[in-house]
């Protein structure tokens, strides 16, 4: 560096006495010469707090539509942001959500005489049991190691997640019941109660396997229990299999609240 | 700071992955070494609170992992480094710290954010904290890893193969960054890398079979092969192991004939005596 900025420049830069294009040459000039910068009065504090709220506005992605709406509802940010990390809000697992409705609300219509309404009855409770089975455990969270050792507790994120699962859901299902040509008799519950059923159960079974385990297997023995009680000619949606799945659901709800241990680390708890 | 194993065992199906592990860590950088299979992973999810052993007792830093309550205080002084760490490969660098310091209790969202930028700011990743993490190399993924890791400034550090898939000069900057932070806290580190252990460790320990077979220095554990390793001009018939080097030379491993020109062991050597030839090559194919 050959040349070197006048003291007095520097003193009216930084009283903002400089004409912009001096300026802009000073702060060219200052960025090479460490002599010159050296000149310049610096307020520390000043300056920390401005890189930090330059870095608060550059490195933190911006929230994505469910959290920021959750943070506007009350929800605490860190609360929101762990929601938001759910599985069950991925853009692949919604639109299956809507697809399958869609698929077994229409398939259910195509004739209303033959009790066909029972295609959306059974696959519609199917659904909050894939968003469960996807929504926790090994196979589907790949920092699941990391989780499962920080302090936060498993269960209540796995109920957090569930939640989600169940939120992102029902509402379609309650969307699609009304296209339904199911016996007037039969409200939403009629899928719903089902529906909260196998969840749980999903849940009380993944105390003791992988979560995707236990969706499988409470998926599989809901269609096979269906096809046996269809070809059987057994009502599986009246109001006494509406007590019996609320029966369940509670049954499974106490299991899951007993064994809540088992979902903070693998292993058998001593 | 320390941490206790009584006689922990686990076992999967016939297998005993621990078979009565039992040693005390203090402050300073303990490696960890052993062939495949030889319980490392298990012993140090067990250590990390993910996996309840089936028998035998833990002491993490005072706490005790099989009550619930304890557990919990546990991961807040802990800091994990998994063997296959998984990550949001969506996330930029600074989301997914983020996001696991939301895990561990960090709240305040100012205060999170001032120690993501120091855990990143360490693990030399600060230019690359709104980078997705999908466009990351392994290396800066191994060191994403570690960064989280170091949230919170835990007590007991637990390194599962910290080193894999690291080039030379990340290594050293490893070493460098561990043994800065060993001097306050307990770190385990298990490594395929004997080297590493040489360079950093105090203290070694090897498991071999779910049990403790050496527990010393890395020293000591390299004169296990005192007066066993060899050169030699031709290929030696009683070797355990042996190769040829850049001279022109065999360099073994074993029963030395007589006469042979002995050297001085590395821990390396000391290893191979103790778990056996068939371990180091099954190590160096993992490596």
């Amino acid at each position: 560096m050959s040349w070197h900025v006048d003291a007095s420049d520097i003193h009216r830069y930084q009283e903002a006495a400089l004409d912009r294009v001096a300026a802009a040459s000073l702060e060219a000039h200052l960025t090479d010469c460490g002599e010159c910068r050296s000149l310049v009065v610096v307020d520390r504090d000043w300056l920390e707090r401005s890189w930090s709220t330059i870095a608060e506005l550059v490195e933190p992605s911006r929230p994505g539509v469910v959290e920021r709406t959750l943070t506007r509802l009350g929800v605490p940010s860190h609360v929101a942001r762990i929601v938001a990390v759910s599985p069950a809000l991925r853009i692949s697992f919604l639109l299956a959500v809507v697809l399958v409705m869609a698929f077994a609300a229409v398939a259910s219509t195509s004739n209303p005489t033959d009790g066909t309404y029972r295609v959306f009855l059974i696959v519609a409770p199917l659904l909050p049991v894939a968003g469960v089975a996807f929504a926790y455990g090994r196979l589907v969270d790949p920092a699941y190691d990391l989780t499962l050792a920080s302090p936060i507790d498993s269960f209540r994120l796995l109920l957090l997640r569930v939640v989600t699962v169940l939120a992102v859901s029902i509402p379609v299902g309650l969307v699609a019941w009304p296209m339904v040509p199911a016996p007037s008799a039969f409200g939403f519950t009629a899928w719903l109660l089902p529906a909260l059923a196998l969840t749980l159960v999903t849940l009380a079974l993944s105390s003791r396997f992988e979560v995707w385990l236990a969706g499988s297997m409470v998926g599989g023995g809901w269609v096979a229990a269906m096809v046996i009680a269809v070809a059987e000619g057994y009502e599986t949606f009246d109001t006494r299999a509406q007590i019996g799945y609320a029966v369940l659901a509670l049954l499974a709800a106490v299991a899951v609240m007993v064994r809540r241990e088992r979902y903070d680390r693998e292993g058998t708890p001593r | 700071m320390t941490v206790m194993l009584t006689d922990v065992r686990k076992h999967y199906g016939s297998v005993h992955a621990l078979d009565g592990v039992g040693f005390r860590l203090d402050n300073g950088i303990t490696g960890l070494l052993g062939p495949n299979g030889a319980g490392k992973t298990t012993l140090l999810r067990c250590l990390a609170t993910v996996l309840a052993p089936d028998a035998g007792r833990i002491d993490v830093l005072g706490f005790d992992p099989d009550r619930p309550d304890e557990r919990t205080e546990i991961r807040r002084r802990i800091g994990y480094l998994p063997q296959e760490p998984g990550f949001y490969r969506n996330f930029t660098c600074f989301d997914f710290i983020d996001y696991l310091a939301i895990l561990k209790e960090h709240v305040d969202r100012v205060e999170r954010h001032a120690e993501v930028r120091r855990v990143l700011e360490i693990t030399g990743l600060s230019d690359k904290s709104t980078t997705k993490i999908r466009k990351l190399s392994g290396g800066m993924r191994r060191r994403l890893a570690l960064a989280q890791s170091l949230l919170g400034s835990p007590g007991f550090l637990i390194l599962d193969e910290p080193t894999a898939g690291l080039d030379p000069e990340l290594r050293f900057r490893f070493r460098e960054l561990v043994t800065e932070l060993s001097t306050d806290r307990v770190v385990l580190l298990s490594t395929h890398q004997t080297e590493d252990v040489a360079a950093i460790c105090d203290r070694v320990i090897v498991l071999d079979g779910g049990r403790v077979s050496f527990d010393g220095t890395p020293a000591g554990l390299a004169q296990i092969a005192a007066g066993k390793v060899w050169l030699s001009d031709d290929r030696p018939a009683s070797a355990r192991i042996f190769w040829r080097t850049t001279s022109g030379q065999f360099r073994a491993v074993g029963t030395p004939p007589s006469g042979a020109e002995l050297i001085e062991p590395t821990i390396e050597d000391g290893y191979v005596m103790l778990v056996g030839a068939a371990a180091l090559e099954e190590d160096t194919e993992a490596a």
